[in-house]
């Protein structure tokens, strides 16, 4: 198997596995980087999304030999990300957020959905409803955080601001 | 007020009753709860079975139940928290092993809405002993009357003197003086934890990524494993060819999973599959090994369908009424005189969990034990059906409890934990077993789908003077082999209200067989139930010309308690949940054309909940929107108002994707679905906001885990009447079945 070598949370990581492995069973089980959930390998539920060159992405979907040098963060990593976070661990804005609304019930989900509302407050600090709802819409949570994650996105942009 | 019928969700059902609770709780009190644990380690000066202190005064609360997303991690360790007086910042949470032992059978379940319930005075008595213990150590210390000693806030202080010692101090000293047979439980009216909006203990840690699941659990020389599962229900392995897949770089071994030979578990408690395991050194070569598996089935039901079970339903129905489960009056006879009589079928699908972490199990088995990392809701049970698998006492099964990712009922059964202990058995190594997305939602034990015959006739005031409910379905009975019961046994439920509200009022039940497997899901009948009486009754008042609020509340009369099967429930407190959310709601409103308000109210899983929601309907598309939900919810003492407004949130948002999205359905022996693409669930985009209202109650906390689930579905559908005048009565609605 040919070896990789991926940028995890600013570390280099180098891994041995198939060029097919996705990115989410590189971290979980080569990596150790457990946060990153498996909901249902196709894309459809964003339990596993992480940023990879700052973008939310699938990481059920991509394959390691997709990746390149493009930095990857996980939701270990999302308070250290200088771009996001100060350094340790647990307080970007949406994490402090989550905590405070009381978001999660199983919890699950939660990491996808942190990651993606980071993601979209780098690129929208205030967004609307409207906004929340489409950046947010690929995300599932069954146990129905939404009103709570709704709310827990503008707690996080009122503090940005 | 127990939980109806036997084998129901709760299988210690009637320990829902408070007086039976304390008659199953008082062995364990005396063996376990209270007594010094053996194991604490030596920084822990004081233990009992649900609490310890260190000596540098931290406190560490215990867990007996499954967290499944329900937060007992939290409302369980307030409540020994309120009865120490324990400083609440120090608290520290650890999930207990199953230990029947230790915290007495029955009681280790997350099931029922019964975790509040059955915890409440066990958990409170352990902190009270523990806090009358370290008065006496203090006042021992200071050769003063016990009495003169305070407990505040993780200290014993003594205000004749001034004197004050830290819990830390006062453990051992505290653990030495004999456990108080009888100690005192505060009043609720100085109540300062139980009935705070307190926050997830484990919230930073799941912010963080650091909260363990099922699928998280790492075990030294540790395996991953996939299963093929037989495709059509009840088909066995003819033959394998694992070659191809032995041939994947990381794949260890290729086991069949005889499940036909596996020795029964019992009633309730349903066998894996028949399947094929690849067992790799991570997940994606067990996947891929899977994918190259050659494997030949035979047998199996491969004509079941959905379209062959509604028809053999429909068939079934014209051909007769069931056998009855209640008959008051003549219903036959009130409907021929009644002013207006309707007659409709309400339709419901089988529905998957789909709770978002896919179902897993971690297992180490050896000579004679097996070591278990099960996110499951029922480990006792999942220690039976391990110990029947590998044939050992269910004793010699460690079964360490671990966090799930959602479980609505799921996570009851242990198919998932016998299966891989099996397999670590036949791969002669620890494994993790993990279910794709499609093997979880095509191998469940779904929510049964039911084809229900409603007749309702009102008087000339617009009374119902008669109502009849033939249910017609595969019951969950049936597939998990209950053996002989009552007509609709588990399926109808005789004392929900409108029963006994109407003079003349029949339930019955016809048995149909499917070999689609059926099982509890959230809210077990009265998910279905919630939905077909409050659309029913919605009907009955529009026909005699009656507000839906107003009949309901003219039908439930003066405030009485009435029958609840071994239980009673209280007409007042359902009549107030009604009121409440009405109100809030602003029920009566003018609102714009395709706009409405629906309301529905159950006494059901042991809470009374009430939901008014507000929906439009575009007309073009016949698109739905539930813009607003306004719920009232009196479940006794709220222990944790923000999680009980959690649980209500969460019920709303189940209820509504059942309304809009959610079916199994069945086709040549196999469930269709495969993924979220085909098992649709409601997006954030699709959440409406909901407005919780709790009624201020000092009784004995009931259960919130699923009783505002029956009233949401039906308060979206009666809403859409009101928006539309189209009348939904299958579910889940169709795209552009409103159109136009």
């Amino acid at each position: 198997m040919p070896p990789y070598t991926i940028r995890v949370n600013n570390r280099p990581r180098p891994v041995d596995v198939a060029a097919d492995t996705p990115l989410l069973w590189v971290l979980r089980d080569a990596l150790g980087l457990t946060g990153t959930k498996f909901g249902c390998g196709v894309g459809a539920c964003g339990a596993c999304t992480v940023h990879v060159g700052g973008e939310p992405t699938r990481s059920c979907l991509l394959p390691v030999s997709a990746i390149g040098a493009r930095p990857v963060t996980t939701i270990e990593g999302l308070s250290a990300d200088p771009s996001t976070g100060s350094g340790q661990a647990g307080t970007h804005p949406v994490q402090r957020a989550w905590v405070a609304e009381d978001v999660a019930q199983c919890g699950y989900c939660q990491a996808g959905q942190l990651m993606s509302a980071a993601a979209l407050l780098r690129k929208t600090p205030h967004p609307t409803d409207e906004q929340i709802d489409t950046a947010m819409g690929a995300n599932l949570c069954r146990c129905g955080t939404y009103q709570r994650v709704r709310r827990a996105i503008h707690r996080a942009a009122g503090e940005g601001r | 007020m127990s939980a109806p019928g036997r084998r129901e969700f709760l299988k210690a059902g009637a320990a829902a009753a408070g007086g039976l609770l304390l008659a199953v709780c008082l062995p364990s009190r005396l063996r376990g709860e209270l007594a010094g644990a053996a194991a604490a380690p030596p920084a822990d000066a004081f233990a009992n079975a649900f609490l310890r202190i260190g000596t540098d005064g931290s406190i560490t609360i215990t867990v007996p139940r499954p967290e499944i997303g329900q937060g007992v991690r939290t409302a369980l360790p307030m409540l020994v928290a309120e009865e120490l007086e324990a400083d609440w910042t120090r608290v520290r949470v650890e999930q207990a092993d199953l230990d029947p032992e230790r915290f007495g059978r029955d009681t280790q379940f997350s099931g029922g809405s019964n975790s509040v319930r059955g915890s409440w005075l066990p958990m409170r008595r352990a902190g009270a002993a523990a806090r009358e213990m370290l008065a006496r150590a203090a006042a021992e210390r200071w050769g003063v009357d016990a009495g003169s000693c305070r407990a505040v806030r993780g200290t014993v202080q003594h205000a004749a003197s001034g004197r004050r010692a830290s819990y830390g101090e006062l453990a051992a000293a505290a653990a030495r003086l004999p456990v108080p047979a009888e100690p005192r439980l505060k009043d609720p009216s100085t109540f300062t934890v139980i009935g705070r909006r307190t926050r997830l203990l484990d919230a930073p840690a799941i912010v963080r990524g650091a909260a363990r699941y099922g699928l998280d659990t790492r075990v030294p020389g540790m395996l991953y494993a996939v299963v093929e599962r037989a495709p059509v229900f009840g088909a066995r392995v003819e033959r394998v060819d694992g070659a191809a897949a032995l041939a994947v770089p990381g794949v260890r071994g290729v086991h069949v999973i005889d499940a036909d030979a596996i020795p029964d578990f019992g009633e309730n408690n349903p066998r894996p599959v028949n399947g094929v395991a690849v067992v790799a050194d991570s997940t994606w070569a067990a996947m891929t090994g899977r994918r190259a598996l050659q494997v030949r089935w035979s047998g199996g039901t491969a004509g079941e369908s959905s379209e062959r079970l509604r028809a053999l339903c429909a068939e079934a129905a014209r051909r007769g009424t069931g056998g009855v489960a209640r008959s008051d009056g003549d219903v036959e006879r009130a409907l021929a005189s009644a002013a207006h009589t309707l007659e409709a079928v309400y339709e419901v699908p089988f529905l998957s969990h789909a709770q978002m972490e896919p179902m897993n199990c971690t297992a180490r088995a050896s000579a004679g034990r097996c070591e278990v990392w099960a996110p499951t809701q029922n480990p006792e049970e999942a220690a039976v059906a391990v110990g029947r698998t590998l044939g050992i006492a269910p004793s010699a099964v460690t079964m360490h409890i671990v966090r799930a990712g959602g479980g609505f009922g799921r996570r009851y059964y242990s198919d998932f934990v016998a299966e891989a202990a099996l397999v670590s058995k036949m791969a002669g190594a620890p494994v993790q077993v993990v279910w794709t997305r499609e093997d979880d939602l095509r191998h469940g034990f779904y929510r049964p789908a039911g084809y229900h015959v409603l007749r309702g006739g009102v008087d000339s005031s617009g009374m119902p003077v008669a109502w009849s409910h033939h249910l017609v379905n595969a019951t969950r009975g049936d597939y998990l082999r209950w053996g002989p019961g009552e007509p609709g046994d588990g399926e109808l439920r005789r004392d929900t209200f409108p029963g006994g509200f109407i003079p003349n009022y029949r339930l019955s039940h016809t048995p149909v067989q499917s070999a689609v497997p059926r099982g509890q899901w959230r809210a077990v009948a009265d998910s279905a139930l919630g939905f077909v009486d409050n659309g029913f009754l919605d009907e009955l008042a529009r026909l005699g010309g009656r507000d839906p609020l107003e009949l309901r509340l003219a039908m439930l009369g003066p405030t009485r308690d009435v029958p609840y099967y071994s239980g009673r429930y209280n007409t007042g407190r359902l009549r107030r949940v009604l009121e409440l959310a009405a109100e809030r709601a602003g029920w009566g409103r003018a609102l714009p054309a395709g706009r409405g308000l629906g309301i529905a109210a159950c006494y059901a899983n042991s809470a009374y909940c009430a939901h008014v929601a507000e929906v439009s309907v575009e007309r073009a598309t016949g698109a739905v929107r539930v813009h607003r939900v306004v719920s009232a919810i009196d479940c006794g003492t709220a222990v944790n108002p923000l999680g009980v407004e959690a649980q209500v949130e969460g019920s709303v948002a189940q209820g509504v994707s059942t309304v809009l999205h959610e079916a199994i359905t069945a086709a040549d022996g196999r469930v269709v679905q495969g993924n979220f693409h085909e098992y649709r669930l409601l997006r954030i985009g699709e959440m409406p906001s909901v407005e919780v209202h709790i009624v201020p109650s000092s009784g004995p906390p009931l259960g919130v885990g699923e009783g505002a689930l029956p009233p949401a579905a039906p308060a979206v559908v009666n809403a859409i009447h009101a928006a539309t005048g189209r009348r939904v009565r299958r579910l889940p609605l169709g795209t552009g079945v409103l159109r136009g």
